[in-house]
C-alpha cells in the first residue's frame, strides 16, 4: 500500500448550529494529484483550512506525512505549502520582497531565498515588476505571486484553493505544468476547483464533497464506476452511448443524486 | 410576466438605512470583541459626553457675559472655536462613526434627493456634530438668559449657523474623499498634515515671542474674519442687539446663503457619486515584454520536492532567520507609511522645538517656563515623550498585517516568534530615539547629566517590557485593521481604555519610585531602583510572550476574521 500523505479522520467543524464539515475521512497517497470538490459552501474551503492550520477542527485528527497537525503543528507547517482562498499577501511589500520574506520564514538562508525568488518571479512573468507593491499588481498576478511563495521551500505537499481563478490562460498553462512536475517528483497536491475541465484532465483522484459530508471519493475510472453502476439499479443512464462519463457528468449525477439540482421546469412565481 | 417596482417612498427608504445600521451594530455584537470593542467604546463615550456638557455649561455662561458686557467680538470668536472644532478634530483626530459610502445604496432604486439627504443626515452621527450641535445651543441659552428679546434671533441665527456648519462638514469630507481616493494624493496629503500639526507646535513660540503683535492683528482684521461663515451668526445677534433688524436680517441671509453654497457643492460631489463615479484604484498596468516563446516546460529547481536540512533553518545568531524577516518587514512597512514615519520623526522635531523655548524669553520677559525645570530633567522628559509615542502602535501590533495575518499561521514558526520580532523592531526604535534625543540635547548644549541618563535608560526597559507584553495580549484580544495612510483609524476601545490604564500604572510606578528614591537617598539611587524594576519586567514579559502562541491558537478565528477580511 502506498505512503499516505494526507489522512484525515472524523474531521468535523461546526460555526454555532451550523456544521460546515461532518466527520470527513480523506485519504490522498504520496505523489498524487487530489481534486477536491463541491458546490458553494459544501466546505471545502473550511477542510482546506483546517489542514493547513488556519482554523481548528471541532473533531477529529489530521496527519501530513505522517505526523499529526495538532502534535507538530511547526514540523509539519514546514513540509506543506498553501495558496489559501485569500492569498496570504502582504500587499505593502514588493512581489520580490514577499518572497524573499516567505523564503526566510521557511527558514532558507538570505542567498538561497533571494536566488530562489529570483527564478520564480521569472518562471512566474513577474520578473518585470520587481519594484511595484503587490497593492498594485491585477488579480492573477497576485494568484501566481501566492502560487510561488507556495512553493518556494520545495514543499511535499501543495494545498491549493481555486489556484487557477483569474489566472490567464498562458499563465494557467504554465502552472498546470509545474504542478504536473511537482507530482511526477513525488510531491502530493491537494487542490479544489470549480472548473471542472482543469480538474479531470490533472488530478488522478477525486473527493466531492457535498453539505459537510465526503459523498463520494476514488480515482475517475471508480467514480465512474459508482456512477455507471448507481445508474443501472435506477434505470438511468447520465452517459452519451460509447462515451465515457465525464467528470462534469459524475459531479452532477453524484450531487444531483443529493436532491441538489433543481428541476428544469422550476421557476420564480413572479418571473413567470 | 415579470413586474419591475417602480415607485419608493422616501421615509421607508430612510427607515431602511437606520434598520440596515441597526441589523450591521447587532450582527457585529455576535463576537466577544465587538462587544468589548462596544464596552470600551462607551467609556469613552461617556468621557467624552462629560466633556462636551463641560463645555456647554462654559460656552452657556460665556454667551451670558459677552451679551451682558456687549462684547460682541467675542462672540464671534466662540463660534469660530465651535466651527474650528466641529469641522478639523473629525479630520484630524480619530472619530468614532464609521464612514459613509453611499455608492453602497446605487444599486437601490433611490432618487438623487434620496440618497443626497441620507448623505446629509448622517453627519448628524459623528459625535463632533452633535457637540457642535449641543455648544450652538447652550450659546442660545446663554444669549436669552442675558437678553430675552434676543432670543428669537438668537435662535434663528444659531440654527442657520448650525445648518451651515453640518453642511461645511459634509461637503468638506465629501471633497476630502475625493482628494484622498487615490493612494499617492493621501500619503502626499498625510504628509502635508504632518507638516501642519509641525506648524501647529511652532504656533506657540511665535505667539510667545509676537504675541502682542498677533493679538492685535486680529483685532483689526475684525471687519474680515467676523464677515466670514462661522462668526455671522455673531453679528446676526449684534445686529439685533443694536435696533438694526433689517441688518440682521440680510446678514442672516447671507448666512443661509453661505449654508447653501456649501450645500450646493456638497450636492455636486454626491452628485458625481450618485451617478457611478468610481474613485477606487484600480491594478497598474502591465508593462508588455517582449513575448519568447518559454523552452523551458519543467518547474524551477526550487520547487524541486525538499525541505531545507534543519541545520539550514537556523540562522547564526541570536534570532532566528524568520524573527530576522519579521523585523526587516516591519522596517519596510514603517518607511512606506506616512502615519507610522509620521510618530517617528514628530518625537525628534519637538524635542528641538522644546529645547529652543527653553532657550527663549517668556513674554513677561523672565525666563521661560521649561526653563525652571530642572535642565537635567528635560532629558527623560524628552524620552517619554517620544516612548507614548512609539508605543502608540503596540497595542495593536498587528493592524497592518491585513492578510497577511494568514502567512504567519501558515509558516512553520509559533507566534511567539511573531511578537518577539514586533517588539525587538519597536524597542530598537526607541532605544534609537532615546540616543538621538541624547545627541540632540548634547548638541543643542542642554547634557543631561550621567545619573540621569543611566536612570533614564534603566526605566526604559521597564515601561516597554510592560507595554509590550501587555500590548501583545491586547494585539491577540482585541484586534483592529487599519488602512495605511488613513487618519481616521482608531483600535478598539478596551485597548484604548487598557493602555489608558496601563500608561498611568507604568508612569505612576516610575514617577512613585523615583520620589521614594530622592526622598530615601538621593538621585544615585534612581538607575539602581529602576533596572530592579527591569528585571522585575523581564520575567513578567517571557511569561507573557510565551503565552502569546497559545493565545493566538485560540483566538485565531477572531483574528482572521478581523483582520483577513
Amino acid at each position: 500500500m502506498p505512503e499516505a500523505a494526507i489522512v484525515a479522520e472524523g474531521l468535523s467543524r461546526t460555526f454555532g448550529n451550523l456544521v460546515a464539515v461532518d466527520h470527513v475521512d480523506l485519504r490522498v497517497d504520496a505523489g498524487q494529484f487530489f481534486g477536491f470538490l463541491g458546490p458553494n459552501g459544501a466546505g471545502k474551503s473550511t477542510t482546506i483550512r483546517m489542514m493547513t492550520g488556519l482554523l481548528a477542527p471541532t473533531a477529529g485528527t489530521i496527519n501530513l506525512l505522517g505526523l499529526s497537525l495538532e502534535g507538530n503543528p511547526v514540523e509539519v507547517k514546514r513540509q506543506i505549502g498553501v495558496v489559501p482562498e485569500g492569498l496570504a499577501l502582504f500587499d505593502r511589500l514588493t512581489g520580490n520582497e514577499y518572497l524573499n520574506f516567505v523564503g526566510r520564514m521557511y527558514g532558507l538562508d538570505r542567498a538561497t531565498a533571494a536566488q530562489r525568488t529570483n527564478e520564480l518571479l521569472d518562471f512566474m512573468d513577474l520578473a518585470d515588476r520587481t519594484k511595484t507593491l503587490i497593492v498594485d499588481y491585477s488579480h492573477g498576478m497576485k494568484k501566481k505571486l501566492a502560487l510561488a511563495a507556495a512553493v518556494i521551500h520545495g514543499p511535499k505537499i501543495l494545498f491549493l484553493d481555486e489556484p487557477f481563478e483569474g489566472v490567464d490562460a498562458v499563465a494557467a498553462g504554465t502552472l498546470k505544468t509545474m504542478l504536473h512536475n511537482m507530482t511526477e517528483r513525488g510531491s502530493t497536491i491537494f487542490l479544489t476547483s470549480h472548473v471542472l475541465e482543469i480538474v479531470e484532465r490533472l488530478c488522478s483522484h477525486v473527493a466531492i464533497i457535498n453539505k459537510g459530508r465526503i459523498i463520494a471519493q476514488g480515482s475517475l475510472d471508480e467514480l465512474r464506476a459508482g456512477v455507471a453502476a448507481a445508474a443501472h439499479v435506477e434505470g438511468t443512464d447520465p452517459a452519451v452511448p460509447g462515451q465515457k462519463l465525464t467528470l462534469e457528468e459524475i459531479f452532477l449525477a453524484v450531487v444531483g443524486h443529493e436532491g441538489v439540482l433543481r428541476k428544469s421546469e422550476d421557476e420564480l412565481s413572479w418571473l413567470k | 410576466m415579470a413586474e419591475v417596482i417602480t415607485t419608493s417612498n422616501l421615509w421607508r427608504q430612510l427607515s431602511l438605512v437606520v434598520m440596515l445600521r441597526w441589523q450591521t451594530f447587532r450582527n457585529g455584537m455576535r463576537s466577544q470583541s465587538e462587544k468589548m470593542h462596544v464596552l470600551g467604546s462607551v467609556a469613552l463615550g461617556i468621557f467624552f459626553t462629560l466633556l462636551t456638557f463641560g463645555g456647554a455649561l462654559g460656552i452657556g455662561f460665556g454667551a451670558f457675559e459677552i451679551v451682558a458686557m456687549q462684547r460682541w467680538i467675542y462672540l464671534s470668536m466662540m463660534l469660530w472655536g465651535i466651527f474650528m472644532f466641529w469641522q478639523f478634530v473629525p479630520v484630524l483626530a480619530s472619530q468614532t462613526n464609521p464612514g459613509f459610502d453611499g455608492r453602497n445604496f446605487l444599486r437601490f432604486p433611490i432618487r438623487f434627493s434620496t440618497f443626497f439627504l441620507m448623505s446629509t443626515a448622517y453627519g448628524l452621527a459623528d459625535p463632533f456634530a452633535l457637540a457642535g450641535i449641543l455648544w450652538h445651543i447652550a450659546m442660545g441659552i446663554g444669549i436669552s438668559v442675558a437678553r430675552p428679546d434676543l432670543k428669537w434671533w438668537a435662535a434663528l441665527a444659531l440654527a442657520c449657523s448650525a445648518l451651515m456648519n453640518l453642511l461645511f462638514n459634509r461637503m468638506l469630507f465629501a471633497w476630502l474623499e475625493r482628494l484622498l481616493a487615490k493612494r499617492r494624493t493621501r500619503e502626499i496629503v498625510t504628509v502635508l498634515f504632518i507638516l501642519f500639526f509641525v506648524c501647529i507646535q511652532f504656533s506657540g513660540l511665535i505667539l510667545q515671542r509676537w504675541g502682542p503683535a498677533v493679538r492685535s492683528a486680529i483685532e483689526e482684521s475684525a471687519s474680515v474674519w467676523r464677515a466670514l461663515p462661522p462668526a455671522l451668526a455673531g453679528t446676526v445677534i449684534e445686529h439685533a442687539a443694536n435696533d438694526d433688524p433689517s441688518a440682521a436680517a440680510m446678514t442672516t441671509g447671507l448666512l443661509a446663503l453661505y449654508a447653501c453654497a456649501f450645500g450646493g457643492l456638497f450636492a455636486f460631489r454626491a452628485h458625481a457619486q450618485f451617478t457611478g463615479e468610481d474613485l477606487g484604484e484600480s491594478a497598474a498596468p502591465i508593462r508588455r515584454k517582449t513575448v519568447v516563446p518559454r523552452v523551458q516546460t519543467s518547474a524551477p529547481s526550487s520547487v524541486a520536492a525538499t525541505t531545507e536540512s534543519a541545520a539550514a533553518q537556523r540562522v547564526s545568531g541570536l534570532i532566528s532567520g524568520p524573527v530576522t524577516a519579521i523585523i526587516g518587514k516591519e522596517f519596510k512597512y514603517l518607511y512606506r507609511n506616512s502615519m507610522l514615519l509620521m510618530n517617528i520623526f514628530m518625537p525628534l522635531v519637538l524635542i528641538v522645538f522644546f529645547s529652543m523655548t527653553t532657550s527663549m524669553p517668556s513674554k513677561h520677559g523672565g525666563p521661560s517656563p521649561f526653563s525652571r525645570i530642572n535642565g537635567g530633567y528635560v532629558y527623560p522628559a524628552a524620552v517619554a515623550y517620544l516612548f507614548l509615542l512609539i508605543m502608540n502602535f503596540t497595542p495593536n501590533n498587528l493592524a497592518y498585517e491585513g492578510r497577511g495575518i494568514e502567512r504567519y499561521f501558515l509558516s512553520p514558526i509559533k507566534f511567539r516568534d511573531v511578537m518577539l520580532a514586533k517588539n525587538l523592531f519597536h524597542g530598537t526604535l526607541v532605544g534609537l530615539e532615546a540616543l538621538l534625543v541624547l545627541g540632540i540635547l548634547i548638541a543643542m548644549g542642554h547634557p543631561p547629566g550621567l545619573l540621569i541618563i543611566l536612570a533614564t535608560w534603566a526605566a526604559l526597559p521597564f515601561a516597554a517590557l510592560m507595554h509590550f507584553g501587555v500590548g501583545n495580549w491586547l494585539s491577540l484580544q482585541y484586534p483592529r485593521k487599519f488602512e495605511f495612510g488613513m487618519r481616521r483609524q482608531r483600535p478598539s476601545g478596551m485597548t484604548m481604555v487598557i493602555s489608558f490604564g496601563l500608561l498611568a500604572a507604568v508612569m505612576g510606578t516610575i514617577a512613585l519610585v523615583g520620589v521614594i528614591c530622592l526622598w530615601l537617598a538621593g538621585l544615585w539611587l534612581l538607575p539602581i531602583a529602576y533596572l530592579a524594576l527591569s528585571v522585575a519586567a523581564v520575567v513578567v514579559y517571557r511569561f507573557m510572550l510565551d503565552s502569546t502562541s497559545q493565545q493566538a491558537v485560540t483566538q485565531r478565528d477572531a483574528l482572521l476574521d478581523q483582520l483577513a477580511r
